[in-house]
């Protein structure tokens, strides 16, 4: 039965491939059902392989599609009633700049100005096609 | 354009020499900012990264002259962003 694990870990990482691939370019799909479909054969499978023997292949699997599917499952956001919203004035706020400069609210006086709240790193490659803050 | 997002300057530093950005990127780890104005995420997968209390809703937020805010697109999921389609056409609609 270790071709179950084999089969479960192939589909699982070609599926986190390619979803990750899609993460980096900021193309995520419309939705993640294909690939949480994926994910979960990949986890039977996986759970099959382990089941039947002892290799390990099968737990990779398993552990994969696992995380992945929770990933996906619960990755909804939610702000509180204090969030900003349209109509309001933004706060005014100091902060640092990525070259240490101090950037303070007052400096957007007189300005319109896009806003962007993102996470990590990842979140830098922002598509071209509206400027990529090169504007 | 600002940017805020939770990396520190150096990671922001090595993320804009990567991809070239011009943009106003503002270093906020300690989710100052993000509290100010009421965008952390609430949800259980509010993952805390080591050193970060938490993470963003990713917002984008249009703002006018007077530093009111005329345009808000929020993600609904972490993995989706403000489309460029949407974000040129609020330009359009809001600035035009």
């Amino acid at each position: 039965m270790e071709y179950m694990g084999i089969a479960a870990l192939v589909v699982a990482l070609i599926t986190v491939i390619i979803w990750f691939r899609k993460a980096w370019k900021v193309d995520p799909p419309d939705t993640p059902r294909v690939f949480q479909g994926f994910w979960f054969l990949s986890l039977l499978l996986g759970l099959t392989s382990l089941n039947a023997s002892t290799g390990s292949i099968g737990a990779w699997a398993v552990d994969i599609s696992a995380l992945l599917l929770m990933l996906t499952f619960t990755g909804s956001q939610k702000v509180g009633s204090e969030g900003i919203d349209v109509g309001d004035t933004i706060p005014s706020f100091t902060a640092f700049s990525d070259d240490k400069k101090l950037f303070t609210s007052s400096d957007l006086a007189g300005s319109r100005v896009l806003i962007k709240f993102f996470r990590v790193h990842c979140d830098l490659i922002v598509s071209p096609s509206y400027g990529d803050g090169k504007s | 354009m600002i940017t805020v997002s939770t990396d520190t300057a150096a990671e922001i530093r090595l993320g804009r020499g990567m991809h070239g950005l011009q943009a106003t990127m503002l270093a906020d780890p300690k989710l100052k900012l993000i509290n100010l104005f009421g965008l952390k995420n609430k949800n259980l997968n509010n993952f805390r990264l080591p050193g970060r209390p938490g993470l963003p809703v990713l917002t984008s937020l249009l703002v006018n002259e007077s530093g009111i805010v005329v345009w808000k697109d929020q993600a609904s999921d972490y993995d989706r962003r403000s489309e460029p389609g949407i974000i040129k056409a609020a330009l359009t609609k809001c600035f035009s």
